[in-house]
């Protein structure tokens, strides 16, 4: 048993390790997505293997579903990056991966491999998981972890609020949404009129809707 | 355990919250116009609504802490005094909340300096404004407060980590809110990466904390305390190098946040780029509340591994802690030299004042139970100084960028035939930087290096008062070029109202301070 659960172990970390290299060196920023969409899974996996079936099912329900698909939408209503074009690693990637390897292997890996890791042993059966159940999960928000819990809410209150400040901009700045179709012919034109020298992205249609809105 | 009776002693915080949600909740019901006027209008009555709001949280947490009126027992029981007795029940003293909050003295003096540097903050603001979204920028602030009031507190990894994202969220937002600016922008998006980066490295430090922890424990069957600092003290009093290992990813996540060298190079850029108010509060409420977590930290979690401010003992924090600090004062002061640019050179000048914090933080592992009482005091006495004077500075600064239309040296020149009063006071505030007595900041500085020498820490501290001598250069510049060379542009610059509370509160506060120390020593050594 011990060891079907480490080579389970052994293939969701190399699985998550391999989806999360994928994530930052692909160059088209949606197959990062789709690769961290796997990665989520991956770690939903650990949770399954954890015991911790309720977080599992949360962090497929929530990473996998709402929030990949916040991060493609999000891909997507963004102009610039849905192209192939973007690169994420820069030239002297091969350095920063030997430093890195380095202090990993001198400090990291050492201290880690020589510390005894003692894990308490399994409660007997029937009883319940410390934290794992969700009726535990629950007690503990509203008992011992009452302050955190609340101070998450408001956490996520002004990440929200500073989301809408970074995204919503005032009616007489804000560009008009293109669709597909007018986004493709507008690059078009672009390509048409400058080969070389690339517009400014942004200018024409701002100005074109100011425009109109100080002519209203 | 949480109790109903704890609710008195969060008092401050569950206030703060409630101000920003009301600073947001007003202004959807102001007039949203598009003219000039209307904007102008809208952005002054949040504006307003902060610096009143602030201004009677700092009241009630000063009433509630007793130190400058505590109610005698022989009170007569009538409406008022009722109330100001349930308020100081929940004042300074008694076991943590629920294990995770604590409310002694330190937290409460901590409380205080952050809320008032918050309120100066604000003053600041009420006439260097936002062209969009004042609501959401005041309450922003207070926002930021808020975290900064759980930091200080916090006696737990998980409210710890929840107080600094809480700190830090609304500082990013806020150092890239003018967006038309680039630089702005620039500093919003350079502090978000850095901290996020600082924040998965300080997580990562509390995660083999918490596993070394674990390991101490064997076989327990409840564990849902183990994040609480003391326990993990506690633990991993015989483990080795996991838990060395755990310090030292902490003290760098915490040093990130605290800009000592080498984890600086986010600050100047940040310093600068930001909206000058917020400058001045980046640069010291969260750096006091910042001071304050990584003291509880390093003492509670790791009372096994401290060392000796003398370095006898190789090992501990206090060696990670001496090489930081003596990098910090070095190349803080020595980066300032060749500063053009007023709020980089403060930015720099903030690093080395981060030095002289650190060297306080040392003086708490002496081997003399007076000496660390003293190193306590020491520290807090040099926070509020330091928060008090940059928050002049800074504001000064504020006032000469927007009325000038830059922060250069050259925008400097001749501020004193432009405006004598604001000069003078942006003078005490420097002064007072350098360390010149009889100001505040001589003081505070003495005081440091006093308990420094006495804690063993004898050759840090000469380094740092050779390091307080070449400050003297860059500060002296900024007042050459205010009084002595010719001014390009004799245009008299004026002195708003809030700007000049503020300005008048930081050097009063510092002029007062600094001849008068025991008026506020008396109130720290409580703690």
């Amino acid at each position: 048993m011990e060891v079907v659960v480490q080579i389970t172990f052994g293939v969701i970390a190399v699985f998550i390790l391999v989806a999360a290299a994928m994530v930052v060196s692909v160059r088209n920023v949606i197959h990062a997505a789709l690769w961290l969409i796997a990665c989520f899974f991956g770690v939903g996996a650990l949770y399954m293997l954890l015991e911790a079936e309720f977080l599992a099912v949360v962090q497929v329900l929530i990473y996998v579903g709402a929030v990949s698909v916040l991060i493609l939408f999000a891909i997507m209503l963004t102009r610039q990056i849905t192209g192939e074009g973007v690169r994420q690693l820069t030239n002297r990637w091969p350095v920063v991966l030997a430093i890195a390897t380095l202090l990993f292997a001198t400090v990291l890996a050492p201290t880690l491999i020589n510390q005894q890791w003692n894990v308490p042993p399994a409660p007997p059966l029937g009883t319940p998981e410390p934290i794992a159940g969700p009726a535990e999960l629950g007690r503990g928000f509203v008992n011992e972890f009452l302050i955190q819990f609340q101070v998450v809410g408001v956490l996520l209150t002004v990440a929200l609020i500073g989301a809408i400040v970074i995204a919503y901009e005032e009616r007489a700045r804000r560009r008009k949404v293109l669709t597909l179709a007018e986004e493709l012919e507008l690059k078009r034109l672009r390509e048409q009129t400058s080969p070389t020298v690339p517009a400014p992205v942004e200018a024409e249609p701002v100005v074109q809707e100011s425009r109109s809105a100080s002519e209203r | 355990m949480f109790q109903l009776t704890d609710i008195p002693r969060l008092l401050p915080e569950i206030l703060l919250l409630v101000l920003a949600l009301l600073v947001l909740g007003s202004d959807i019901l102001e007039r949203w116009g598009r003219t000039p006027a209307a904007q102008l209008e809208r952005v002054k009555s949040s504006a307003s609504l902060t610096a009143i709001g602030l201004g009677m949280v700092l009241f009630v947490a000063l009433l509630q802490s007793g130190y400058i009126y505590r109610l005698p027992e022989t009170a007569p029981v009538n409406f008022f005094t009722n109330i100001i007795r349930n308020l100081q029940s929940g004042g300074p003293g008694g076991e943590p909340i629920a294990g995770a909050f604590a409310t002694d003295h330190l937290t409460m003096i901590a409380r205080l300096l952050i809320i008032g540097a918050a309120l100066v903050t604000s003053l600041l603001c009420l006439d260097v404004r936002p062209s969009a979204h004042p609501g959401e920028f005041y309450a922003l602030i207070i926002f930021s407060t808020l975290g900064m009031c759980l930091m200080v507190g916090a006696n737990e990894f998980l409210l710890a980590y929840l107080a600094i994202e809480l700190t830090s969220i609304p500082l990013y937002l806020l150092a890239g809110y003018f967006r038309n600016d680039p630089r702005s922008a620039e500093a919003g998006l350079k502090y978000f990466l850095f901290g996020a980066i600082s924040s998965a490295i300080l997580l990562y430090g509390m995660s083999l904390a918490f596993g070394a922890a674990l390991n101490g424990v064997g076989s327990a069957t409840n564990f849902n305390d183990l994040t609480r600092f003391d326990r993990i003290g506690t633990f991993t009093a015989s483990s080795g190098g996991l838990i060395t290992l755990a310090m030292l990813f902490i003290v760098a996540g915490m040093g990130y946040k605290l800009a000592v060298v080498p984890f600086h190079s986010w600050s100047p850029d940040v310093y600068e780029g930001a909206p000058t108010p917020i400058t001045a509060f980046i640069s010291t409420a969260s750096k006091a509340a910042g001071f304050i977590l990584l003291f509880r930290l390093l003492t509670k979690t790791f009372p096994a591994m401290t060392g000796s401010p003398t370095l006898d003992t190789a090992g501990g924090w206090t060696a990670v802690l001496a090489v930081l600090a003596l990098l910090t004062v070095v190349i803080g002061n020595l980066a300032a030299l060749p500063q053009t640019n007023v709020k980089r050179l403060l930015a720099y000048s903030s690093i080395a004042h981060a030095g002289f914090v650190v060297l306080g933080l040392l003086a708490w592992a002496a081997a003399q139970p007076f000496d660390r009482e003293q190193g306590l005091t020491a520290l807090l006495y040099y926070l509020f100084i330091y928060s008090l004077t940059n928050l002049g500075a800074f504001g000064a600064l504020a006032l000469i960028g927007q009325q000038t239309g830059g922060d250069d040296l050259t925008h400097l020149r001749g501020l004193s035939r432009r405006n004598l009063p604001l000069a003078l006071l942006f003078t005490v505030c420097i002064l007072s930087l350098a360390g010149i007595p009889p100001l505040g900041g001589f003081f505070a500085k003495f005081y440091i290096f006093m308990v420094g020498w006495q804690s063993g820490a004898t050759w840090l501290v000469v380094i740092a008062v050779v390091m307080t001598i070449v400050s003297l250069y860059y500060y002296l510049r900024l007042l050459k070029a205010m009084f002595i060379e010719p001014a390009t542009d004799l245009t008299p610059v004026s002195l708003p109202r809030g700007i000049g509370a503020a300005l008048a509160i930081a050097v009063v506060g510092v002029l007062v301070l600094g001849i008068f120390p025991n008026l506020i020593l008396s109130v720290l050594e409580r703690v």
